[in-house]
């Protein structure tokens, strides 16, 4: 205190510069802040933008399904077979189904092979070679869908085919083709969002696992795996979403016919393939195009809902495994 | 288990590799530059001349245009989410929710909207309509992406810049901006791809042409739906160049995302952790 005061008496003409420049910043970080206002507001209404077209799909769709509702009856909407737009049939059930079982198809050979082999790449893989499958598994993953259709085309509904019985007429476009090009595409995906999963396991307690005495593979099993259980819902439950709303890989490979299939080597129409298939064709014949928005929220509600069933069951399992 | 978990692995490599090579072998010997360069001639889809540049060039024009608008759109939105006093306030949680839920909605559902919407407005397939569809489509992708890139900003750095005088703006624009650009590129790297190989939007927006578009209101031609239609064809040789088309799209977006990692890499050297 004593020694700050001299200073200040001593050079009288040091604090008037000093004073000058602090007022300079003042004003330049008011007009800064001019500007920053209006970034704010660009900002906030880019937000308000993109919430007012989410907005205005969801209500177009609805408004678009219910007059079409009002119109044909849920029932004969929603539980009919029937698929013939020249008669007025719109049923889509069959597509809902079909869309159901190529999903189903696609994540019980995803899952699986998915999380394994995220636990091989974070559990057991050396650091050099894991580095390397990581960034590769990473580049795949943004492949773009329609290659893997192609690839579908070409090598997986040959192989079908040519694996199926002679003469019962399988031509290879079929659930099972659908369900493993699905499969393949969502890979990456899942084995990315599960190796996050895994990662964030604490080291410690599979260390604490381990010096109890339980062997390496025990304790990936039921202790690694266990704790990861949230995260790995959460990257079954992304992979479900894309594998639902997969349009052009499904419009290619299932085969598009609309009927519920009794076996998996029965040709489906997915939901998505309707409406990418009615490109052209809505405005033909009257209550199409009701029909077909009827299928993309049907689409939009399927997804929803799962995703919140997903997340109130992913809710208690964090909670009875405590993670913080 | 770990036997187990090999064999997953190495099943998901080879899956995954052969997919690449059965694209690749196909179609890379087909790549010439009369193919890269020339749009289709007459007889183009009876097996005759020509080539896919409208395709090249209309998906890059559609996924040029579709990440400028999209960028806009996500780095203000994201800047308003990082720029207020309270990062995790109602309205930003609840956009930050809204994002997510957002580029999980279908592409085939944006397409069909953008349908609806071009009816309403009595405009037919073009590409000023597809930039505006697949634009919508991945700003929520690029919000998502920037945003995780803001987050990683950390708390302290934002406090010593705001400690020094600066306001929040010029704190978010000067420091944050620098610390994240690294993220800020991945993220437009990530919306071009994604729009480069979104097809079910573009199907409905933007329609299909022979013709490399020369304004807006033109249709323009797609790499993906190139894919799509000439694969269908019973002729054999413009199903090659289905190949052609599909080869191309993956080693752009091979390119693309090494660029990104490396880019990515190479910016955050000086990040502060």
């Amino acid at each position: 205190m004593s020694t700050a005061l001299p200073a200040t008496q001593h050079n009288p003409a040091g604090a008037a510069p000093l004073s000058v420049s602090t007022s300079i910043n003042c004003e330049k970080a008011q007009r800064s802040s001019v500007f920053g206002n209006l970034l704010r507001i660009a900002g906030a209404s880019a937000a308000v933008l993109l919430a007012l077209v989410q907005a205005l799909l969801l209500t177009t769709l609805i408004l678009k399904a219910a007059g079409s509702i009002i119109e044909l009856g849920p029932i004969r909407l929603f539980f009919s077979l029937e698929w013939r737009p020249s008669r007025g049939e719109f049923g889509l059930a069959s597509f809902a189904f079909g869309s159901l079982a190529v999903c189903v198809v696609a994540l019980l050979l995803a899952v699986p092979i998915g999380i394994l082999a995220a636990t091989a790449l974070t559990e057991y893989m050396p650091e050099g070679p894991r580095r390397i499958l990581r960034s590769l598994i990473d580049l795949l993953s943004g492949i773009p869908s329609v290659v893997y259709g192609l690839w579908g085309v070409v090598t997986v509904v040959p192989v079908i085919r040519n694996l199926a019985p002679a003469g019962s007429g399988v031509t290879g476009y079929c659930v099972l083709a659908a369900g493993l090009v699905l499969a393949v595409m969502v890979l990456p995906i899942i084995i990315q969002l599960s190796c996050q999963a895994l990662d964030a396991v604490p080291i410690g307690l599979r260390e604490a696992s381990l010096s109890l005495g339980a062997q390496k593979g025990h304790t990936v099993a039921s202790v690694t795996l266990r704790r990861a259980m949230p995260g790995l819902g959460s990257a079954v439950l992304l992979a479900f979403a894309r594998a639902a709303g997969e349009t052009m890989t499904v419009a290619m490979v299932a085969g598009s016919v609309a009927q519920i299939p009794r076996g998996l080597l029965d040709p489906v129409y997915p939901l998505p393939a309707l409406i990418a298939n009615t490109y052209g064709e809505l405005l033909s014949v009257p209550s199409y195009e009701g029909a077909v928005m009827t299928a993309a929220l049907l689409l939009i509600v399927f997804e929803a809902l799962f995703i919140v069933i997903s997340s109130l069951i992913l809710k208690r399992w964090e909670a009875r495994l405590c993670v913080q | 288990m770990r036997t187990i978990s090999y064999i997953a692995l190495a099943l998901v490599l080879i899956l995954l590799i052969s997919l690449l090579w059965s694209i690749l072998i196909r179609g890379l010997p087909l790549l010439d530059w009369e193919m890269l360069t020339k749009i289709p001639s007459g007889g183009f889809y009876l097996g005759g001349e020509g080539g896919i540049a409208n395709a090249i060039i209309g998906s890059l024009y559609l996924a040029g245009g579709a990440t400028v608008l999209g960028f806009f759109l996500a780095f203000l939105a994201v800047l308003w989410m990082h720029g207020g006093t309270n990062r995790d306030s109602r309205a930003r949680r609840s956009f930050r929710l809204l994002a997510t839920c957002m580029s999980g909605v279908p592409t085939v559902i944006y397409g069909a909207f953008a349908f609806l919407v071009m009816q309403a407005a009595g405009v037919r397939a073009c590409l000023g309509a597809g930039i505006l569809a697949v634009g919508f489509f991945v700003t929520p992708i690029i919000v998502r992406a920037l945003d995780e890139a803001f987050l990683a900003v950390p708390n302290g750095l934002m406090e010593s810049v705001l400690g020094l005088g600066s306001n929040k703006t010029r704190g978010l624009l000067t420091v944050a901006a620098r610390q994240s650009v690294g993220g800020i590129v991945t993220a437009l790297i990530l919306g071009f791809t994604r729009a480069l190989g979104n097809s079910a939007t573009v199907l409905f927006a933007a329609g299909f042409t022979d013709s490399i578009p020369d304004s807006l209101s033109r249709p323009a031609a797609s790499l993906p739906l190139a894919v799509y239609f000439q694969l269908s064809s019973p002729i054999e040789g413009v199903r090659e160049r289905a190949f052609a088309a599909a080869a191309v799209l993956t080693v752009l977006i091979l390119i693309l995302s090494l660029t990104a990692r490396f880019l990515e890499r190479r910016l955050g050297r000086y990040m502060i952790r």
